[in-house]
């Protein structure tokens, strides 16, 4: 399978020209053969008859001038008037005189099949080589006892002729296939255009910009894409709208109430020694819950928000052990937790990973026993980042079903520290799986659990990178001191 | 710290909770329970020293009765929102805001962040006193800015910055040249950690460029360099 996979394939403009130049070059082939042949057959027979004639007429000169002796004969065969590179050879009472002096008559008959030749019914054509050079060897009787003129004609002519002509048509036939690549190649470009508008609209609406549309087109072939593609980016933008306003309507009739609760609770809080010691104790109660409330209400709409493709933020190039570390002291863990090894810079949204990475830390916490420490290290193109905690981690058969919604540890443990959202797992693979990359559980050596998110790393960006390092020589440590200031929400 | 606060705030419970745990924290508190009353506040009472308000209001929404507080007063103004719409946020600091929070929030959050617009132009007024800096060199306008009497003159007209505006061209003239970056100019004027808003920094810029530049859609003052942050040139 990889080996098919593997091979390059050849695309579609690639296959529209490789046909045109075939078919192309299949036309030519068939027409060059058939001018070809025909030419041919018909030159050869216009050649043969004008041999033919050529030879009667000399037959009915010799068959007059011949009476007397041998030396007459060889005289009046020698003094024929012939065309350039012809040879006669006259057979006369068995006896064989031919025009070419610097010739045998032995060595042409050779070529004719030997002395005994005989005439079948009258007349005879055979085509011969002599010295190299093609003949067209006609023989005709003189007369009724045997005597007989062969007339040898050279082809050569005929043959170059014929050989101009092949090489005319061989190159017409290269031509025309070059010809039929290109036109092939440019039919294929006019006909592909409009799936580059399409293609080119669909990543710009892939990018976020859900404003582009396809130009309209009178073409009434593309007509009925365009629109069903329009249809589509209709349909889906004022989907995300609806969504976004439920997201709004849903935050602010939710949060409204929890702010005013959260400030409230925040009062009685600063006011606790005045309070009993039974309402004290009763504000600690509403105090968790408050906080439990609240994050969930976080988790469950920046996980709707995540699965709805919406975001709050930003693309970025982000050093992860500076986000890592960040997160660590946002959420008031000591820093001594990271260890890098190497660190990486991801393509990603800060707020959705920090989130990620908080609930992987508080799910150490409060699952697992407490957060052993987070590894960041880089394993080919992915930086790899290891949460490991010390809890008695998860039985087999549940490593995936964790990172489903509302799955918690297990039920008598939540009595007892039940904060958990049952959210916070799925979020993080929602999380991941938007910055293409993979989260996935697995038992730590020696016990515990053991979380691994693997993120693409950015190939380009390191300006970015310096940029904020120099800006940290600079300004110091000043965002740390800050950084708990620092909350938002969703 | 007994400042003066203007909560502008269409729910009741949200308005009277803030009330008392902002009370608790030392602030001078008055309310407004829409933008017509928060107005009216503003013009028998003048601007207090900072205001709270929300983006819902009954008779309008928050973008107006920002834009509208903006025609007269430079007061640091923080956005409170139950929406986290990143549209919302945008549009409300375009309209003038300073900063936001989104509900539910803690004391502590909208404490520090008033404190943090609240603080005057920093070191470097102190350092330059009452001198003058020179930003762009004109013969018949030049833009100059004081750091230590907060002014911004173009020629002679004195331009209109908010308090945070101003903090910001005094951060960027306190290193002519050098490129700062979001970050930094987050952390300093806003005092907003890693995980702070960049687009703060974006809107603010902007609106910075409209009252300083001669064309904001071509800044020669403060230039953008592009993936890195911001600069201020110094034309002379």
């Amino acid at each position: 399978m990889s080996g098919a996979s593997s091979r390059p394939r050849l695309g579609l403009r690639g296959r529209v020209m490789l046909a045109f130049a075939v078919g192309a070059s299949l036309v030519s082939i068939v027409l060059s053969v058939s001018v070809f042949t025909t030419s041919r057959s018909y030159m050869v027979a216009q050649r043969e008859r004008s041999a033919e004639r050529q030879t009667s007429i000399r037959a009915e000169f010799v068959r007059n001038v011949l009476d007397g002796s041998d030396s007459e004969t060889a005289a009046v065969v020698e003094d024929l008037e012939l065309p350039a590179q012809s040879v006669v050879l006259v057979r006369r009472d068995s006896r064989w005189f031919v025009s070419e002096r610097e010739l045998s008559p032995a060595f042409v008959l050779d070529k004719l099949g030997g002395a005994d030749v005989e005439l079948d019914d009258g007349s005879m054509r055979l085509d011969v080589t002599l010295l190299g050079d093609p003949y067209l060897a006609i023989g005709v009787p003189l007369n009724d006892e045997g005597d007989v003129l062969f007339e040898l004609s050279s082809l050569t002519e005929l043959e170059s002729t014929l050989r101009v002509l092949k090489l005319a048509l061989v190159s017409c036939g290269v031509l025309t296939t070059i010809a039929g690549a290109l036109l092939g190649l440019w039919a294929s470009r006019r006909v592909l255009r409009p799936l580059h508008d399409v293609a080119g609209t669909a990543a710009e609406i892939a990018a976020g910009n859900l404003d582009s549309r396809l130009a309209d087109t009178h073409d009434t072939d593309l007509e009925t894409i365009g629109q069903a593609f329009n249809a589509m980016v209709d349909s889906l933008q004022s989907r995300i709208d609806r969504e976004r306003r439920f997201f709004g309507d849903v935050s602010h009739e939710l949060r409204t109430p929890l702010t005013t609760l959260v400030t409230s609770v925040a009062v009685l809080g600063r006011h606790e020694q005045d309070l009993p010691d039974r309402s004290r104790r009763a504000l600690l109660l509403i105090n968790a819950e408050l906080d439990h409330l609240r994050r969930l209400l976080e988790d469950l709409l920046a996980l709707a928000r995540a699965e709805a493709g919406l975001h709050q933020d930003q693309l970025e190039p982000l050093p992860l052990a500076d986000l890592l570390e960040h997160t660590l002291a946002e959420s008031k863990r000591p820093s001594e937790l990271l260890v890098v090894e190497h660190d990486g810079v991801v393509e990603g949204r800060k707020l959705a990973l920090e989130r990620a990475f908080r609930n992987l830390m508080d799910n150490a916490d409060k699952h697992g026993g407490g957060l052993l420490g987070i590894a960041l290290r880089q394993v080919g193109e992915s930086a790899v980042v290891i949460i490991d905690d010390a809890g008695p981690g998860v039985p087999e058969g549940e490593h995936t079903r964790i990172f489903e919604r509302f799955v918690t540890g297990n039920p008598r443990r939540k009595e007892t520290t039940g904060t958990g959202t049952g959210l916070g797992l799925a979020l993080v693979a929602e999380t991941v799986k938007a910055h293409r990359g993979r989260v996935r559980y697995e038992p730590r050596p020696g016990g515990g659990a053991r979380f691994v998110v693997e993120l693409p790393l950015q190939t380009a960006g390191t300006e970015l990178q310096q940029v904020r390092r120099r800006d940290g020589a600079r300004r110091g440590s000043a965002s740390r001191g800050t950084a708990m200031t620092d909350r938002r929400t969703l | 710290m007994c400042a003066n606060l203007l909560i502008v705030e269409d729910d009741d419970r949200v308005r009277a909770s803030l009330r008392l745990a902002l009370e608790d924290e030392g602030y001078q508190v008055e309310e407004a329970e829409d933008a017509e009353n928060a107005l009216r506040h503003l013009e028998r009472y003048g601007a207090p020293d900072v205001m709270l308000v929300d983006l819902m209001l009954g008779d309008m929404d928050g973008f107006t009765c920002i834009r509208r507080i903006r025609y007269d007063h430079d007061v640091p103004i923080i956005v409170v929102s139950a929406r986290d719409d990143t549209h919302d946020v945008v549009a409300a600091l375009e309209a003038g805001a300073d900063d936001y929070v989104t509900k539910p929030f803690e004391v502590k959050e909208i404490t520090a962040r008033m404190r943090a617009l609240r603080r005057r132009a920093g070191g470097f007024a102190e350092r330059t006193g009452p001198a003058e800096v020179v930003l762009e060199a004109d013969d018949a306008a030049p833009l100059v800015l004081s750091p230590g009497s907060g002014i911004v003159r173009r020629g002679d007209e004195r331009l209109h910055l908010t308090l945070t505006e101003f903090r910001l061209l005094c951060e960027l003239a306190e290193s002519p040249g050098l490129v700062l970056s979001r970050r930094s100019l987050l952390e300093t004027v806003w005092d907003r950690g890693y995980f702070g808003d960049e687009r703060i920094v974006d809107v603010h810029v902007r609106r910075l460029r409209t009252k300083i530049e001669r064309d904001p859609s071509d800044p020669q003052v403060v230039v953008t360099v592009r993936g890195l942050g911001y600069r201020l040139d110094v034309r002379r």
